[in-house]
């Protein structure tokens, strides 16, 4: 039955054969045969058949019953050129030979004619002498069917003969007829038997032989596509007549025979199946081994080896319950054995052949592999049963898994009745003998099917594998290498969350890791295990927290998780309530989800704003007990302002828990803090008393708070592009204490390091310490930006303190100045008036002397309450001597001192006080510089500070509740609420405020003082010029000359030396006489140039005649350099001085009018209105 | 009646919903122990899927995969999201209106505004619905 083929038989009484034998071979096998089956089946091509040549044997060997039908064709070679001997004899023996023939179902024949090498086919022209071949065509050809041909020995054509071709077709027509004969009758008989299916007495096998013949007539034609078709209709009648259960003739399961748990079921010759089928005697086990080969071997043929795969693993899974059933009368561990080498003899067959495939078709290989590594897979999950069974490995997942716990159930109850014999695979005996056999195979099929799974990207199925070997190292005590693949494979599982996978495997990777003494691995194991503890039993997940615990400390490196789903985490609320906690806290709530109560040695959160960047809220040593714990964080860094929750740690030693606030799609958390009031804090600002014309300082005033400071640093860092503090190496400070204000505060100098800190000094609770901090800035600016950084010990503890301030530096004065000279002293004219649109009050006006002046006179007030509106101008004169001897204690130049406070300060100073009182009372006093500083953006920027200083009265109308309520926000709700009520209600209460209410609330008035250094010259040249009436005791008259000295002197007092040694241009000077010549007539220079020098006298003789009577101003006199570069003052003496003059008549007449009879008789004198009389 | 075990896998191949079904009469010790089983084979069976996805028009894919005598039928949602039973009788018809009629409450699940896609469904609903679809068809 090996290799079936068409079988061809030829008969040669002519001993033709040898002759054409090697013609004919040559032209085997036949190509590009054409079937047109005559039933409904579709045209079939064959491009080439298989032919096998015999002898034709006259003896009637009775051909085996269930051999297939296998000759198609005789073939009868004839040389004969005789007619006579053809008529004779040979025409004879072709006639039994065909009669023979026709005895036989289903068999063509055909006569071929052998002619001689120079015989000619048609010898004779004009058909008078028939050829023997034409005889033989007579005699034999009938019908349509020509069975004769002819040909040639070494035809000369060669192997294009015509002849030969000619035969070649009839031979191929002649074995497709004769098949298609069989396959209609086989059908035929086929259909008949189906028919008869329901009745008494058919016989599956009968059929079964029957159809398989067609099965087998297809094979023969290579028509395999064709044979494996009746195949698989036969299995389907095989499952339906199972299904009727009308197997009467299968009376037992078999599998029974030795050998039958390894046979290679892709072997259909390994019994000989179709006889038992035709003596009913087959097994269903063999039966169906016996169809599954056949089915395989058409499919070998037609080259489909993933069908033979997918086709294998489906038979091998579909019978495993069937032999179940069955196992009893079985050897042992038959199912695994058949099932172990069924896979193996599946994929051994079509390795060879699919190499050739995959390397023809790129796609083969990945699908091929798929099915293969199922298969694979399959035959290695027998192991894992064997093992077991044989205690090579334990019964623990994951080979546990592939037990059918039916078995198990069975074995337990029943133990074994008899000793059914081992099974006779022999690698799997080799295994079960010895663990390294065993292993070695374990892991060869394991890899086998690892590199197939890959192969076909199936990575999951892959990953299974994986985990297998891995638990089979792990049961070695092989840890390592246990370790490394769990190592490299567990974590995919965690990626796509299947959680119990994870866990299943880890449980193993933990346990190697920890025999292994990989401390941080395995306490990632368990952090992953304990991640998905909700795959854990109770127990489970207690026993991995004791040992998290326990081992936490010993870790080398951090670990870094993330909270979820161990610890849920949220943020509550921020509580800096004094009355309620010592300092500010972040209340947190952690949720622990673990089943023991968990040490953490440090809980920190993470705020992000601006100035500083971040804030810390931490607490150290507490205890997560399992469910919700309500936690409180503080911080040593106190500061104000928006921040928003960014992340948490958790430290468990080097364990760290970790939870990001910020991630996508979460809303942001925002905390308004405050700084801490029972805690150290400062503020920085313009310092109470400026001095203008000086290195400008900034006030720090910190302080301490409730608690005893032992030293610390502040560092101020500017904000701003021109705005640096200066290096200095001490800095001035004062300290006071907050309590009694009597005390003298106490003046300190404090140490500035390299880095721009200042290093603070040990403090007492509640003192106040005041630094000045000299400063260099652009003096167009008027606000400063500086962040205050202070660190200091307090109670053993590192605290901070931070804080961004604006600064305002305004100046709300403006003075200028005016110098008078005299011969011995100086008068200083100040004017002061506003500088900008806010009203100031002058509290207090000084003039302090500097190095050469000594104030020898001033206004006797010094007390003012001096409201000084825009545009309005305050003067204050003050009269200076110059010293005899210079003081180089004090300053070069007057200071003019000014103590005020703008309408403003003093308003929104009091506004401050009453509304911290306000929320003091309410508890709620942290708020306080927070929401002053955003009332005052918002609701008192709008004062009209003018309309206050003319009717002492503010008015505060500007109150918007929407808007106070958006500065409110990042509270919790009850805060926001409580404050925003507090406002309203403030703001209702103080609708007007009075002067009074305002000097009622104010706290220990903050007065401001200013300081301007005024220049006032130490020399001038100053001339003193005098006009001295010669003869003083002589009366002056109209038109009568007076004689006159200019006396100049120049003042040596207000002279320098450098000014006596300069050069004669600059002591060259003229006077001016400023004459009103409406009255007066000057005789002499009126303008004349001299040099001078302190302490020379001039004089200078001039006329003067008077031409008016009465008081007549003396002319004017004025000394003036005549450089241009030198200033010179004038003194002069008979300034608005008056001087009678008279007139010339020493008589006048006087008329009285008395009455009408007395008028005047004398008209002339009547002419002398104007002539007055001298008393 | 058998044992079922059903799971739906999310885009990312995560699980979002797992049960198994049981008839009453089993203990449910026995479903413990099978259930990294069960994880294993649908979690290996994936691979499978996201090959056949591609080759059919349909969502519900059949049975992909087989382990010993069990199957994975496979149904895929329009977003990528899979159903996965585990079964060991093979009954396509019903296997498929059990997918569908799963199909339109999870398509419910999805219409809620406050579930997030590819997260585990949590919902009890969803759960009872399930298993009352499942002990209609199964």
């Amino acid at each position: 039955m090996n290799g079936r083929k068409v079988t061809v038989t030829y008969c040669d009484e002519f001993d033709v054969w040898p002759l054409v034998a090697n013609d004919l071979s040559s032209r085997l096998p036949l190509r590009n045969l054409q079937w047109h089956p005559s039933s409904q089946r579709s045209e079939r091509f064959i491009p080439s058949l298989e032919v096998d040549l015999q002898r034709f044997n006259f003896d009637q060997v009775p051909l085996p019953l269930l051999a297939a039908h296998t000759t198609y064709l005789n073939l009868y070679f004839v040389n004969c050129d005789d007619n006579d001997a053809y008529k004779n004899k040979v025409k004879k023996q072709i006639k039994t030979w065909v009669d023979l023939i026709g005895t036989k179902k289903n068999q063509e024949w055909l006569i071929v004619y052998v002619a001689g090498q120079d015989t000619k086919r048609s010898n004779n022209y004009l058909g008078l002498k028939t050829t023997v071949f034409d005889k033989i065509r007579a005699d034999f050809s009938q019908g349509k069917r020509d069975r004769c041909a002819y040909i040639r020995i070494v035809d000369p054509d060669g192997p294009s003969s015509e002849l030969w071709g000619g035969f070649i077709e009839k031979m191929k027509e002649s074995i497709l007829a004769s098949f298609d004969m069989q396959v209609l009758q086989i059908q035929e008989d086929a259909r008949r038997l189906d028919l008869q299916r329901n009745m008494p007495g058919w016989n599956y096998c009968t059929f079964f032989i029957l159809k398989e013949g067609l099965a087998q007539a297809f094979e023969i034609m290579s028509l395999y596509e064709d044979a494996l078709i009746q195949y698989d209709e036969l299995e389907a009648s095989f499952f339906q007549v199972l299904r009727d259960k009308a197997l009467a003739w299968f009376g037992h399961f078999g599998a029974t025979d030795p050998g039958d748990d390894c046979g290679n079921i892709m072997d259909f010759k390994r019994k000989d199946y179709r006889e038992l089928i035709n003596k009913n005697v087959i097994s269903v086990f063999d039966f169906r081994c016996y169809l599954f080969a056949r089915q395989t071997r058409m499919l070998l043929k037609l080259q489909r080896t993933i069908e033979i795969c997918k086709r294998g693993q489906l038979f091998i899974s579909s019978f495993i319950p069937a032999i179940r059933e069955n196992e009893d009368v079985l050897v042992d561990n038959f199912v695994e054995s058949w099932v172990f080498s069924a896979c193996m003899n599946i994929v051994n067959e079509c390795e060879p052949l699919s190499t050739n495939l995959s390397a023809a078709d790129p796609n083969f290989i990945a699908l091929y592999s798929a099915v293969k590594a199922d298969l694979l897979l399959t035959a290695r999950r027998q192991l894992d049963k064997l093992g077991i069974k044989h205690k090579h490995l334990p019964v623990t997942e994951p080979f546990s898994i592939f037990l059918d716990t039916k078995l198990n159930d069975d074995t337990a109850k029943s133990p074994p009745a008899k000793p059914k014999g081992p099974m006779t695979n022999e690698k799997l005996l080799e295994a079960i003998n010895s663990v390294e056999a065993f292993d070695k195979m374990y892991m060869a099929l394991s890899t086998r099917a690892i590199k197939s799974y890959d192969a076909c990207h199936r990575p999951k199925a892959a990953l299974t594998v994986h985990g297998d070997i891995a638990a089979l190292k792990y049961t070695r005590d092989k840890l390592d290498e246990a370790v490394r693949i769990y190592e490299s494979m567990i974590w995919r599982y965690d990626e796509q969350e299947w959680g119990s996978i994870e866990n299943s495997l880890l449980i193993k990777c933990a346990d190697s890791q920890q025999r292994l003494g990989k401390t941080d691995q395995y306490i990632e194991s368990l952090l992953t295990l304990l991640k998905n503890a909700k795959w854990l039993s109770k127990d489970e997940a207690t026993r991995y927290m004791e040992d998290l615990l326990s081992n936490v400390h010993k870790l080398d490196s951090d670990i870094r998780r993330a909270f979820s789903p161990m610890f849920g985490i949220t943020v509550v609320s921020i509580i800096d309530e004094q009355s309620t906690v010592e300092s500010s806290s972040v209340e947190i709530c952690i949720e622990n989800h673990l089943p023991k109560s968990l040490h953490c040695d440090n809980l920190c959160l993470r705020l992000v704003g601006n100035d500083p960047e971040q804030v810390w809220f931490d607490t150290k040593d507490l205890d997560l007990a399992p469910g919700k714990n309500k936690i409180y964080l503080t911080s040593k860094t106190s500061t104000s302002g928006n921040y928003v929750v960014e992340a948490c740690e958790m430290h468990v030693g080097k364990l760290v828990f970790m939870h990001n606030f910020m991630k996508d799609g979460q809303k942001k958390r925002i905390l308004r803090l405050n700084h801490d009031m029972n805690r150290l804090q400062a503020t920085v600002c313009q310092p109470d008393q400026i001095c203008l014309g000086e290195r400008q300082q900034l006030a720090v005033r910190i302080s301490t708070g409730k608690k005893h400071i032992t030293g610390g640093k502040v560092l101020l860092e500017p904000q701003m592009e021109g705005f640096a503090l200066l290096k200095t190496e001490k800095v001035s400070a004062t300290l006071r204490g907050c309590e009694d204000e009597e005390d003298a505060p106490r003046t300190l100098e404090l140490d500035m390091l390299e880095s721009g800190e200042i290093v603070l000094p040990e403090c007492e609770p509640n003192q106040t310490l005041g630094l000045l901090v000299e400063y260099e800035g652009s003096y167009t600016e008027f606000e400063y930006r500086i962040k205050t950084t202070i660190t200091y010990e307090s109670e053993g503890n590192t605290r901070e303190f931070v804080s961004a301030h604006s600064i305002h530096v305004t100046v709300p004065l403006v003075v200028t100045e005016t110098s008078i000279f005299r011969e011995t002293c100086v008068f200083l004219k100040v004017d002061v008036s506003c500088n900008g649109d806010h009203p100031v009050r002058i509290l207090e006006s000084k003039l302090f002397p500097s190095k050469s002046y000594v104030v020898e006179s001033s206004s006797a007030v010094e007390q003012w309450d001096l409201t000084l509106f825009p545009k309005q101008v305050a003067t204050f004169v003050y009269k200076l001597v110059k010293r005899d001897d210079v003081d180089h204690d004090l300053k070069p130049k007057v200071r003019f001192y000014a103590k005020y406070h703008t309408l403003k300060d003093e308003v929104e100073a009091s506004i401050g006080a009453m509304l911290e009182r306000k929320l003091q009372k309410h508890h709620a006093s942290q708020h306080f510089t927070y929401v002053f500083s955003k009332v005052k953006e918002a609701f008192l920027s709008s004062i009209d500070y003018v309309s206050y200083g003319l009717t002492d009265v503010v008015h505060l109308e500007d109150f918007d509740a929407e808007l106070c309520e958006s500065f409110l926000l990042n509270r919790d709700l009850k805060t926001k609420v409580e404050l925003l009520d507090l406002i309203e209600e403030f703001f209702e209460e103080h609708e007007a405020i009075t002067v009074r209410t305002i000097k009622d609330n104010s706290p220990k008035p903050r007065t401001n003082a200013i300081i301007f250094p005024l220049e006032v010259p130490i020399s001038k040249v100053l001339h003193t010029a005098e006009l001295v009436l010669t003869n003083p005791a002589k009366e002056l008259l109209v038109s009568e000359r007076c004689p006159c000295t200019l006396r100049i002197k120049q003042s040596a007092d207000w002279s320098t030396a450098e000014m006596n040694g300069a050069g004669p241009s600059h002591n060259e000077f003229y006077y001016d006489i400023d004459v009103d010549y409406d009255n007066w007539l000057l005789s002499g220079k009126r303008r004349l140039r001299f040099t001078s020098k302190p302490g020379h006298v001039f004089e200078f003789p001039v006329d003067l005649v008077p031409l008016k009577t009465g008081n007549l101003l003396l002319p004017c006199v004025r000394v003036s350099a005549n450089s241009a570069n030198i200033s010179a003052a004038t003194f002069y003496v008979n300034s608005a001085q008056q001087i009678l003059v008279r007139a010339k008549s020493k008589t006048a007449t006087f008329f009285v009018e008395q009455q009408q009879r007395f008028l005047q008789p004398q008209n002339t004198t009547a002419y002398a209105p104007d002539i007055s009389t001298p008393s | 009646m058998s044992i079922y075990y059903f799971a739906i896998v999310g885009a990312t191949d995560n699980p979002i919903y797992e049960t198994d079904i049981i008839p009453s009469s089993r203990s449910s010790s026995l479903i413990d122990s099978s259930r990294h089983l069960n994880q294993f084979i649908v979690h290996a069976a994936l691979d499978v899927v996201e090959e056949v996805q591609w080759g059919t028009q349909a969502m519900y894919l059949k049975s992909v995969d087989r382990f010993n005598e069990q199957y994975v039928s496979a149904f895929v949602t329009a977003n990528n999201v899979k159903f996965m039973l585990l079964h060991d009788q093979k009954s396509e018809d019903s296997i498929k209106n059990f997918f569908n009629e799963v199909y339109e409450v999870y398509v419910k699940i999805l219409m809620n505004p406050f579930y997030e896609k590819n997260s585990a469904i949590t919902n009890p609903q969803f759960d009872n619905r399930v298993k009352l679809v499942a002990r209609r068809f199964l």
